[in-house]
């Protein structure tokens, strides 16, 4: 029974009455201690920074990781029997899988464009690789990120590449990732596009094959919506 | 004719100081030298691979090939750039280390930096749509910290201790609120953390344009400060018994380093070492005079800048570091020998 | 040619000057005496406007020295101090050349009038085969004259210097204070020197003015000021004075300290008979 929630949660509507405590990073540990629950669920990113805190006052916490699409299932497999939800658990995990095999069929046999995706903003951004959430999504598609044909050494999620390489590697497909309002988010990156002659010797701009992506679906991993992005992305892709 | 050309140029030789001028003059000539053969370096060496001759037809002939997009889209307008933000830090450091009587002067005192860097990060965070505004409102943001930081340290006039303890406590306050920023938007923090290393990656002939004609502008008024800068070395008293105004003196001049460093930074991010080291190596190499040593710290900079960028898109090959991380990696340590050196020859 | 009247000057918070009136006329040599702690270099401080007097005015030619514009107080008067701040690479040249900053509109630079002006500084302060050194591989001596050669190369008209001799051994004592000598009278260059030496105070000066605590004591000619009444009352020694039989110039001999009164302000007359001579230690 959840009984607290970070500020920055997105909660479905039956538990949106539940207190919160706090930002993700920094949760505050009196209110935390004043709800007294039986596990604290964090983020893994934090780890190193909230563990000692959370065994210094003696709750009991889990890591988990859900910035990936693969790693939500795993959770979703793992909390199903830890919480004594098996059968709802497995109504969830059926319901994705038998989504993604459409998606699967959809795209079978359609040439595997290569795409790039800017995460970030105008001024400010880096690409996401494979091991970020869309672009594990997008490779689960059978698309080709840039990143990956370049022999990046290191498994991060975005990576600053150097604009050198991209204008090489000439993606045919251009996805634009931010945070914010979707429509002011367009605008941002429309200017850059404009003012910055170098976008418009890609070929993927030339063809028109730049996308935005939906905030709220790809910024950050949403859980359980995210086979709606996997979808969104999977038509994107294969037009 | 001969013979007057001939005992003209006895006359220039036997003129007192002739051989130090002689010198300065050899190292300006060898330094701008440097400055193109660096340009030169930085056009063709990238995280792509080209033959010399690619490079040179990318530059000059009309061709619609790969290289020439790359050289005349990233690596010119990037080499530009560099040279320019470098020319920009250096001055404004020299200026300052004038002001402040004090070498170890970085345009960062002045609160510019974090000024600059609160304002384009709210805006990258918090409004991302109006991302375009970034350089204005950061140049803006930049100028209100300085502002304030000399209002706090003004005490019928201006001292350069007071201006480093109101630029502290003005810098915390601010770097105070850009880690608030994100912290509570540590989700987003991706999407400004090559801004916040300094960064000329994806800038091209637009920021160039946006930043050129200021930094002319801030240029002729560093030239025009060269006087009163060399007067303020002699110490307040007797750049006061020479006619210098002091305050006024101080107040300008910090100013003009400020606006060189606030157009800098809101262009190209946070960049820091430049204003510190780069006098400081003018100064070993061509003197205090700032004649020579404000022009000399100029080219010093924009090579270093250069050197700098091209090695972020260069080393680390397809990653591209932001250039502020490369010079606070060379940075630290040529800081610390210069040190040592500086040590010895007091 | 520079007047001061009730000027009362605050240092670090307490009075260190008050009520102090001084004047030079031109072409004068006036040497500001007193001891330590007296107040001299501040009133020096206030002439040349590097320090603001809380009361009172400082008149140059005539006008108040705070109304007029920097550069041309700059172009009349020039003030040499005791410690100096170089960046270490200067040549004497270089630094003496800086004197003419003050005649130079500020797009100007040297003109061979300058260098002229600079040539004779350095030559009147017998610099000549130190020119092309830098600053700071000079004694304290040489870098003393080459300071002096600055304020020169400014041409002003009045020159004040503020203990001009303390690093100088003999022989460079000498020499400047023959210089300036020779400047007042070649050029009829006014000088205000504070001096720690009374005695060349008495030789080379028109005028003497002497200071205590703040107070302006006694003024005038150094036979009428230099009494040994005065080095009682303002310096507590016992000193004979006399004319010099090859001279002809005044000098003070100090015999000893006023023993019996070292603690107190102010020498009682009443002791100073033949008594004193007990009291008077070797």
């Amino acid at each position: 029974m959840p009984v607290g929630m970070a500020t920055t949660a997105r909660a479905p509507e039956i538990i949106r009455h539940v207190p919160q405590v706090g930002a993700p990073r920094s949760p505050n540990i009196e209110q935390l201690r004043a709800l007294n629950p039986d596990l604290v669920i964090a983020n893994i990113l934090f780890k190193p920074a909230l563990q000692p805190i959370f065994r210094q006052h003696g709750f009991t916490a889990y890591f988990i990781d859900n910035q990936r699409y693969s790693s939500v299932i795993a959770n979703v497999e793992m909390f199903g029997p830890a919480f004594g939800r098996t059968e709802r658990a497995n109504e969830i995990l059926n319901d994705i899988r038998r989504r993604e095999a459409v998606i699967r069929q959809r795209v079978q046999g359609r040439p595997s464009p290569i795409v790039m995706i800017i995460f970030g903003t105008a001024q400010s951004f880096m690409l996401s690789t494979e091991f970020s959430y869309a672009g594990e999504m997008a490779r689960m598609l059978g698309a080709r990120n840039i990143t990956t044909t370049m022999n990046v050494p290191l498994n991060v999620q975005t990576i600053p590449l150097s604009m050198e390489n991209v204008l090489a590697a000439n993606p045919q497909v251009i996805l634009r990732i931010s945070h914010g309002n979707a429509e002011e988010m367009q605008r941002m990156f429309e200017r850059e596009f404009t003012q910055n002659p170098l976008w418009g010797t890609m070929s993927a701009v030339q063809n028109g094959r730049v996308i935005d992506l939906p905030v709220d679906l790809f910024f950050s991993n949403p859980g359980l919506p995210m086979v709606d992005a996997l979808e969104h992305l999977a038509r994107v892709l294969y037009p | 004719m001969v013979e007057m050309a001939a005992r003209t140029a006895q006359q220039v030789v036997r003129a007192p100081g002739y051989a130090r001028l002689a010198k300065r003059m050899g190292i300006l000539v060898f330094v701008l030298l440097s400055f193109v053969a660096v340009a030169i370096i930085s056009l063709r060496f990238g995280s792509l691979s080209f033959t010399s001759g690619e490079i040179v037809s990318a530059l000059f002939s009309e061709t619609d090939s790969l290289a020439r997009n790359i050289v005349m889209n990233i690596r010119l307008p990037r080499l530009i750039l560099a040279g320019i933000v470098g020319a920009n830090l250096a001055i404004s450091g020299a200026l300052l280390q004038s002001v402040m009587r004090n070498p170890l002067a970085d345009p960062g005192l002045t609160g510019v930096s974090t000024g600059a860097a609160l304002v384009a990060v709210t805006i990258m965070l918090v409004f991302p749509a109006y991302g375009g505004l970034v350089p204005l409102a950061a140049f803006v943001g930049g100028t209100l910290a300085v502002l304030l930081v000399y209002f706090l340290a003004w005490n019928r006039g201006i001292d350069p201790v007071r201006i480093i303890l109101a630029g502290v406590a003005v810098n915390a306050l601010l770097g105070g609120g850009t880690s608030l920023l994100s912290l509570l938007y540590s989700d987003r923090i991706q999407g400004v953390l090559m801004w916040l290393n300094g960064s000329i990656a994806g800038r091209s002939w637009y920021h160039v344009r946006m930043l050129a004609p200021y930094s002319i502008f801030g240029l002729i008024a560093a030239v025009m400060c060269i006087k009163s800068a060399n007067l303020l070395q002699l110490g307040d008293d007797v750049a006061k018994n020479l006619g210098l105004k002091v305050n006024v003196a101080r107040v300008v001049l910090s100013f003009v380093a400020a606006f060189l460093a606030g157009i800098s930074v809101s262009v190209v991010g946070l960049i820091g070492f430049v204003g510190l080291i780069i006098p400081h190596v003018s100064r070993l190499l061509i003197g205090s005079d700032y004649k020579f040593m404000l022009p000399l710290s100029a080219m010093l900079g924009s090579i270093l800048l250069i050197i700098a960028d091209t090695a972020a898109r260069t080393v680390f090959r397809p990653v591209e570091l932001p250039v502020g991380i490369i010079m606070a990696v060379v940075g630290g340590p040529f800081f610390l020998y210069l040190l040592r050196k500086g040590g010895a020859m007091r | 040619m520079i007047a001061a009247s009730r000027l009362t000057i605050d240092y670090e918070r307490k009075i260190a000057v008050e009520d102090f009136d001084m004047t030079v006329r031109e072409g004068e040599i006036v040497s500001l005496i007193g001891p330590n702690g007296s107040g001299k270099s501040t009133v020096l401080k206030v002439l040349s406007r590097m320090m603001k007097s809380r009361g009172g005015t400082v008149h140059l030619d005539g006008r108040d020295i705070h109304k007029l514009p920097t550069a041309e107080v700059a172009r009349k008067l020039s003030i040499l101090s005791q410690n100096h701040v170089t960046p270490p690479d200067f040549t004497v040249r270089e630094l003496v050349t800086y004197g003419r900053i003050p005649h130079q509109k500020w797009y100007e630079t040297i003109n061979s009038e300058d260098s002229s002006v600079v040539e004779w500084a350095i030559q009147k302060t017998n610099m000549q085969n130190l020119a092309e050194r830098s600053i700071n591989t000079l004694s304290g001596g040489e870098r003393q004259r080459a300071w002096l050669a600055l304020a020169l190369a400014q041409q002003p008209k009045v020159l004040l210097l503020d203990e001009p001799t303390t690093f100088l051994d003999i022989c460079h004592q000498l020499e400047v204070m023959a210089l300036i000598q020779d400047l007042n009278a070649e050029l009829g260059l006014t000088v205000v020197m504070v001096l720690h030496d009374i005695n060349q105070a008495a030789a080379f000066s028109d005028r003497i003015v002497v200071i205590k605590d703040g107070r302006l004591v006694a003024e005038g000619t150094p036979l009428t000021v230099l009494t040994s009444q005065l080095l009682r009352d303002v310096y507590r020694v016992e000193a004979e004075i006399a004319l010099h039989p090859h001279s002809g110039k005044l000098y003070c001999h100090a015999l000893g300290l006023c023993r019996a009164h070292r603690e107190e302000t102010h020498c009682v007359s009443t002791c100073h008979t033949k008594r004193t001579e007990a009291h008077i230690a070797n």
